[in-house]
């Protein structure tokens, strides 16, 4: 056919474009109807398809915001022990740190920049997450051939500088918790029925070097209950608590665009959510905030309390002292790389504490705190809480800020 | 007047090509340093590269505009290769499409000699269009994806649109092979995100509806 012809042929011919009235047979208003549909459809997959482009479903753990996953062994010295420091288990993955690096030490500093607001008012689980990026840190040095020191608090309490890691030369030596800083993620899918041995339990605390702390197992079922219902009621709270809710929300990535920016905090990936689950919820319009305050009491209420195999309740006399709550960080993440060494999952879980915390601050009645103490051995406060077992699918990483980004 | 009209529409159309490319070659190559400029995006790179595959689209379409022997259902397909990448190209490079973008739309806009013309050829070829549009869908997608699913995400739309292109002008069984490489092997790797399961059904029942409406190709029109 020319163009000559396509030209002439078609508008001319058809009775209905001369302006004809002419009553639509039902065969054309069918016609008319399922084309409509089918263009309908059409767009839905349209819109559909751009959500999977723009929430990142077919490369979840991809793009720049993971990259330091994939290379964190690749740089040597005292800068490549800092690119195992922050993979480190953090609040909210805010990742609160920043590293100032010599030949011979690594300080480490507080970027309060990043803190959490009013779920972490007195800063308790900001150092603690400090301790976990220490300990990753004296883990690499030693997989690097550098001996570490550790002093904390070298400029006293009210100091940004949290630690100085002093660095001098030795020989190589390569660990298994070494080994499993690249696989360790928060895992907050179901646990499996699977029960978690009194002795595995043991074998995940190792106390060298950490005075001062110790962890409580919670392993019998009315006590598990027990605490599973305050997790509840304390999950509940907090999204009762309009300040604690926002501050929470603040650091959710809803779109891959928002992950790759930022490169940091809390996102669909790391909800350990089924595949299709997790599809379908990146295809729905963003949560809401408080869509998404619901859907976290509602996991704690029938995933993460439901199939706890066991609790781990890190213990000091004093929870406030901040020397303690980087000593008990450094052994949350020892116990947390052990466990993933062990092919356990575990899954921190903060609520109560941020609810002891937050009652403290505004002069409120210490309902949180006295429930918890009710569970624990006289004489201790609780500084973190998390609970183990055995996975019933893996996690996935977090986003994570560069090297580039925190260091000084 | 109409041959002036088109050859305009096929030279602004090719600057806008140009432009386009040079464009996506400075995304790639500095558009984590330019900011806003190039949109403040987080893969400049991956973004810098498509925006050159869009533009070498359009230089397809201008090149086949200024061809004289062109119908008009393949000046409309021309004037469509313009006119997608102009749209899309909003979207990857920032600031920096703002000059080849116009070029490309004018260029498309000029290109189609009569409207009501290609209203009716529109709606002629609209299931073929609704074919073609899965498969823009299908590279969408991909464009997202981990590197064996967006080749073969990339590969299969490329497939559905020409399929959409043939029409079963070759033969049903071309036809229909095209279509279920253009779906199937995508279904297989990314059936996890659903959506890839929705567009087999859809691009099966648009194909279905192609065969058995009258045989012929968009070029054909």
């Amino acid at each position: 056919m020319t163009a000559s012809e396509s030209t002439s042929a078609p508008p001319n011919a058809k009775p209905e474009q001369q302006g004809t009235a002419t009553a639509p047979s039902r065969r054309s208003v069918l016609k008319v109807a399922a084309v409509s549909g089918a263009t309908v459809v059409v767009a839905g997959t349209g819109a559909l398809s751009y959500r999977v482009f723009d929430t990142g479903v077919l490369d979840p753990g991809g793009g720049r915001a993971f990259d330091p996953w994939h290379h964190w062994r690749d740089t040597g010295g005292p800068l490549g022990a800092v690119a195992a420091a922050i993979l480190a288990a953090n609040p909210h993955n805010s990742q609160p740190w920043a590293f100032h690096v010599t030949e011979s030490a690594v300080l480490v500093y507080a970027d309060t920049s990043r803190r959490t607001g009013a779920l972490d008012p007195l800063g308790r689980e900001l150092h603690i997450g400090l301790g976990c990026a220490i300990e990753n840190l004296v883990l690499a040095a030693r997989a690097r051939g550098l001996a570490p020191t550790v002093t904390l608090l070298p400029d006293g309490t009210g100091s940004d500088l949290v630690a100085e890691v002093a660095l001098a030369q030795a020989a190589t030596e390569r660990s298994a918790l070494y080994d499993a800083i690249g696989d360790r993620h928060t895992n907050r899918g179901p646990y499996t029925s699977e029960t978690v041995s009194a002795d595995e339990l043991t074998d995940l605390v190792d106390l060298t070097g950490l005075p001062g702390i110790a962890v409580h197992w919670v392993t019998a079922d009315d006590d598990k209950a027990t605490l599973g219902r305050l997790m509840v009621d304390a999950a509940v709270a907090i999204t009762g608590d309009r300040q604690q809710s926002e501050d929470s929300f603040a650091w959710f990535r809803s779109s891959d665009d928002e992950v790759q920016r930022h490169r940091d905090g809390l996102t669909l990936d790391a909800q350990g959510m089924s595949p299709v689950v997790l599809t379908l919820a990146k295809l729905l319009p963003a949560s809401s905030r408080s869509a998404g305050d619901n859907f976290w009491v509602t996991q704690t209420r029938k995933v993460h309390t439901k199939t706890a195999a066991a609790y781990g309740v890190i213990t000091a006399t004093d929870a406030h002292d901040v020397t303690t709550q980087l000593v008990g960080g450094r052994l949350l993440q020892r116990v947390h790389l052990t466990a993933t060494h062990q092919g356990l999952a575990l899954h921190h879980m903060n609520q109560i504490t941020e609810r002891i915390d937050r009652e403290s601050l505004t002069g409120q009645s210490p309902e949180f705190a006295r429930r918890f103490a009710a569970l624990l051995p006289d004489g201790v406060q609780p500084l973190s809480a998390f609970r183990v077992g055995h996975p019933v699918r893996d996690a996935r990483p977090s986003p994570r800020r560069g090297i580039s980004e925190v260091t000084r | 007047m109409t041959v002036d009209r088109r050859r305009l529409g096929a030279a602004l159309a090719a600057a806008g090509a140009a432009a386009g490319v040079v464009a996506g070659v400075v995304q790639a190559s500095f558009g984590s340093d330019l900011g806003e400029w190039t949109g403040a995006k987080a893969e400049p790179g991956r973004l810098g590269v498509l925006t050159v595959v869009l533009s070498l689209v359009a230089a397809a379409g201008a090149v086949a505009l200024r061809r004289s022997h062109v119908d008009a259902g393949g000046r409309l397909v021309a004037a469509a290769a313009l006119v997608v990448p102009a749209l899309v190209g909003f979207t990857t490079v920032g600031r920096l499409w703002f000059l080849p973008g116009p070029l490309l739309l004018l260029g498309g806009t000029l290109s189609v000699d009569s409207w009501r013309q290609a209203a009716y050829l529109v709606r002629r070829a609209w299931t073929r269009i609704l074919l073609a549009s899965l498969g823009g869908f299908e590279m969408l997608m991909a464009a997202g994806a981990a590197p064996t699913v967006l080749v073969v995400g990339f590969a299969g739309g490329a497939c559905l649109v020409a399929a959409a292109w043939l029409g079963s002008k070759r033969g049903s069984g071309v036809f229909v092979g095209l279509v279920a490489l253009g779906t199937l092997p995508f279904t297989a790797v990314a059936w996890t995100a659903l959506v890839p399961v929705l567009l087999l059904l859809v691009a099966a029942a648009l194909g279905a509806s192609v065969l058995v409406g009258p045989r012929r190709a968009v070029s054909d029109q």
